[in-house]
């Protein structure tokens, strides 16, 4: 078994070289797994502007700060699509690589982000048509548009309809009423 | 080893994978159970139950000791194989290996000849050491496969206030996966060094809407390294190397029913190890001295939430320990080797045991948990004698029945300022033995992240039928029915602070002190080993364990620990017992988290050996590279441990003639998971 360790030891540092481009990390937790596919089932529900549409075959998912959903959600939207379109995964360390990246964002998922942080990206975000998602006790009051929070041990959502019109984009009445009522929540 | 050109193979399909497109979003394929919930409607997800991952956290900022949880991811991310494995990266901890045996050591201590008394192993909830040496298997021979552990819980400092006896230096409590978490079946197959291949198969899922099944086998079987050990280096003992010696064959098999608040867990290990050390003073290089253990656990449990946060519980366990030694000794007349008896350890221990359990608010801010234990020992068999029975040197039965009664209580003077005192009782018949141990524990939130904590509390063991009991006729070992338990009390104030969002500090400064210790000695009158009340130990140290995040996505935790364990009256410093540990484990993500490579690192002190040598310091190095769900269903794991094959030795009990041995060397292991 001894001759056989260079090779294996070449063979492991082939997917550490690979690393130089990694992105995101994970708390693999069926929460999660069920969290992505509200995400996925949210693009159903939401209407993009035209402009916004214009001559883009993928549509894109982002994922911003810490990555709770690990490959799972990769794995889980392969084979889907929206309105014929690919569904393609982009995970941004912060705001600014975000920004940098220039690429047109559908939804961005926002993790674990400092207050400070989550601040500066909804501030940026806001004006874009970029339906924001986060878990955090008070993201819809800081300007993000639906909120996944736990309630009685299931999950349940939270919709800001001012920070979805600012954005320009269009929320079903069916998915504006499953959102959490105040009423529910006393 | 067509198993290991297999990994080899799907390895290689790991590495090409980057490069080559294989695990490209548009051809990874679905993942089965998890890719269905996006075809669920909105309304269907909302139904699903979860737990908030940050349950368990907060619960340990108001747990009155210092605790480390260990999840099911740690555990496969850094690829460790056996409990021993995972312990060693526990901030405190330290293991020694005679290879029959893993023991664990915690803060200084970890008594040669100990077969893990001191530290108190449950399994969801039920305690599993067994009734005649009072110990638990932590390398190959614990009760299930790690891959079905969802979290540990190891829990520092004395916890005799709710579990009693053994739970001197801590407790780990092992919470096993739920039929739900699997999800559908695994095959799983692994090789590694010295020809070790395994493989294991689960199966579970929901059980109608209230409940879940989950039921799993593995087995595996070990050809096992050659060894050398010069305290044998003569012509006559092969010049001390131990050809093929160290071969080992184990399966567990587990399952677990859960129907609305009724829990059935069974769960049966066996293992067949050979012995290669010539300890207790056997021919060496004999291939056919072993070790043969089972274990066997069945546990019925009642779980209930009450009104007011509150919870009843209940469960019933039964268990079976099996023990049989083989010893080849140089035969009496003529000490001719080539003719040598077999002297046969034959031991068994059968239990039950009944627990009921109550907590909640009986005023408000004030919780009472208040619980009580029964436990019939009912049979407590050790035999000892030579091949056929043709002499007998131990034929010894004995039973015990052990109740406990406990109560705590926690009072919320104000968010941040919680008194918790809790005590309990034991008496075991028909020693007539009572022990009362209390615990009270002071939790301060000065501000949000921080948290302060003042403990004190007493813990007990009582002797194990191994250490009363066992003799041999005047071979090897003695007992002595007049042992007593031995006490620890503990003081310990822990900080714990979040340092930034995602990096949290925490320091631990304990002083235990211990009486009546019970102590392996080798009595120089008549070169038997027996076991004596004789030590009384003050041990002063301190830990500091950082746990976070660094640069955004490399999960990590860094701890030092010392540890000035001395025997009160000599001042002589233990033995086993490193004065300095440090753990380093770092798991980053790698192509877009699609894999993950864990590393850890561990540094063990000088620790003295019971002949008064010095084990010397090391430092060990493991690396895992995981990736999940390539070509769809496929989870690759490849390790190597002790990357820089460091020489190291661990320290061992008085039953051998070497004072220490020495650990193997680097090894891989490559493992595949097929989930279907």
């Amino acid at each position: 078994m001894k001759r056989n360790l260079p090779i294996i030891l070449c063979l492991l540092a082939i997917p550490l070289l690979a690393a130089a481009s990694a992105r995101g990390g994970a708390i693999q937790d069926q929460e999660y797994d069920i969290k992505a596919a509200f995400i996925y089932n949210f693009a159903k529900f939401v209407e993009w502007p035209e402009e916004n549409e214009a001559a883009r075959s993928t549509f894109s998912i982002g994922i911003l700060g810490n990555d709770p959903f690990g490959p799972a959600i990769d794995a889980a939207i392969a084979d889907k699509t929206v309105e014929g379109k690919r569904i393609v995964i982009e995970r941004f360390p912060d705001v600014g690589a975000m920004r940098r990246s220039g690429h047109p964002i559908d939804i961005v998922f926002i993790g674990a982000l400092s207050a400070d942080d989550l601040e500066a990206a909804l501030e940026y975000i806001e004006y874009l048509p970029v339906l924001t998602i986060g878990e955090t006790p008070d993201f819809c009051e800081k300007g993000g548009i639906i909120n996944l929070v736990i309630w009685k041990n299931r999950i349940r959502i939270e919709i800001n309809r001012a920070a979805a019109e600012r954005a320009k984009l269009r929320i079903s009445s069916k998915l504006l009423q499953l959102a959490l009522r105040p009423d529910e929540k006393e | 080893m067509k198993i290991f050109r297999l990994c080899i193979f799907v390895l290689s399909a790991l590495a090409a994978g980057p490069f080559g497109g294989l695990l490209s979003p548009a051809r990874a394929q679905s993942l089965g159970g998890k890719s269905d919930l996006a075809d669920l409607s909105l309304e269907e997800l909302m139904q699903i139950p979860v737990h908030a991952a940050s349950r368990y956290a907060q619960d340990m900022s108001e747990a009155p000791a210092s605790v480390t949880i260990v999840t099911g991811r740690d555990i496969e991310a850094y690829g460790h194989r056996t409990l021993a494995e995972i312990l060693a990266s526990v901030p405190g901890f330290y293991m020694s290996y005679d290879r029959s045996y893993e023991y664990a050591g915690m803060r200084g201590f970890g008594r040669p000849g100990d077969f893990n008394t001191r530290i108190l192993v449950l399994i969801d909830g039920v305690r599993t050491n067994d009734v005649i040496y009072n110990s638990s298997g932590l390398g190959t021979d614990f009760n299930i496969d790690v891959d079905l552990i969802d979290r540990i819980e190891v829990v520092r400092g004395p916890g005799s206030v709710l579990y009693g006896t053994n739970a001197f230096f801590a407790v780990v409590n092992v919470i096993t996966k739920t039929g739900r978490d699997i999800d559908g079946g695994r095959l799983s197959v692994s090789a590694a060094s010295f020809d070790t291949r395994k493989g294991s198969l689960s199966y579970g899922g929901p059980l109608r809407d209230r409940g879940e099944f989950l039921v799993s086998g593995s087995y595996c079987a070990s050809d096992g390294p050659d060894l050398y050990f010069p305290a044998f280096d003569s012509p006559a003992t092969n010049h001390g190397i131990a050809e093929g010696l160290d071969g080992e064959r184990f399966g567990s098999y587990f399952g677990k029913v859960r129907y609305g608040e009724w829990r059935l867990g069974l769960a049966l290990m066996d293992r067949d190890k050979s012995r290669p050390t010539a300890s207790y003073e056997t021919i060496f290089g004999n291939d056919r001295d072993k070790d043969l253990d089972r274990r066997f656990t069945a546990d019925l449990s009642y779980r209930r939430e009450l009104s007011g946060s509150g919870e009843a519980a209940a469960h019933f366990t039964f268990q079976d320990y099996a023990y049989e030694g083989y010893y080849f000794f140089p035969s009496e007349e003529d000490g001719d080797s080539s003719l040598p008896t077999l002297d046969v350890d034959h031991i068994r221990g059968e239990w039950w045991g009944i627990e009921a359990k109550l907590s909640g608010e009986i005023f408000a801010r004030n919780r009472v948990t208040g619980g009580i234990e029964y436990r019939d020992n009912f049979k407590i068999k050790q035999q000892n004698y030579d091949e056929g029975m043709s002499v007998v040197y131990l034929d010894s039965r004995n039973n015990t029945k052990v109740t406990g009664v406990y109560a705590q209580h926690e009072i919320r003077f104000t968010e941040g300022l919680i008194l918790n005192t809790g005590a309990r009782y034991d008496h075991a018949e028909p020693l007539n033995e009572g022990n009362i141990s209390p615990r009270v524990a002071l939790i301060l939130k000065p501000a949000e992240g921080t948290s302060l904590k003042f403990i004190c509390g007493e813990a007990f063991r009582s002797p194990s039928a191994f250490e009363l009991y066992y003799t041999d006729g005047g071979f090897t070992t003695k007992g002595n029915p007049d042992l007593a338990p031995e006490r620890i009390r503990t003081y310990e104030a822990i900080v714990t602070r979040k340092l930034s969002d995602e990096l949290q500090g925490k320091l631990a400064i304990y002083r235990y002190e211990i009486r009546d210790l019970i102590t392996q000695y080798l009595d120089r009158g008549d070169s038997l080993l027996q076991y004596r009340n004789v030590d009384a130990i003050e041990a002063n140290g301190f830990e500091v364990t950082f746990l976070g995040k660094a640069i955004g996505v490399v999960e990590g935790r860094l701890s030092y620990s010392y540890a000035d364990a001395r025997d009160s009256a000599s001042h002589a410093r233990l033995s086993n017992s490193p004065r300095h540990l440090a753990t380093l484990g770092l798991v980053t993500p790698l192509v877009h988290g699609r894999a993950r490579a864990a590393f850890e690192a561990q540094y063990v002190g000088a620790r003295l050996t019971l002949d008064g040598n010095t084990a010397k310091a090391y430092a060990v190095a493991n690396l895992n590279v995981t990736a999940a769900h390539l070509l769809g269903k496929l989870d690759v794991s490849a390790g190597v441990r002790n990357l820089f094959d460091t020489r190291y030795a661990y320290p061992v009990g008085e039953e051998f003639i070497q004072d220490a041995l020495e650990a193997d060397g680097r090894t891989i292991r490559v493992k595949c998971t097929y989930s279907f």
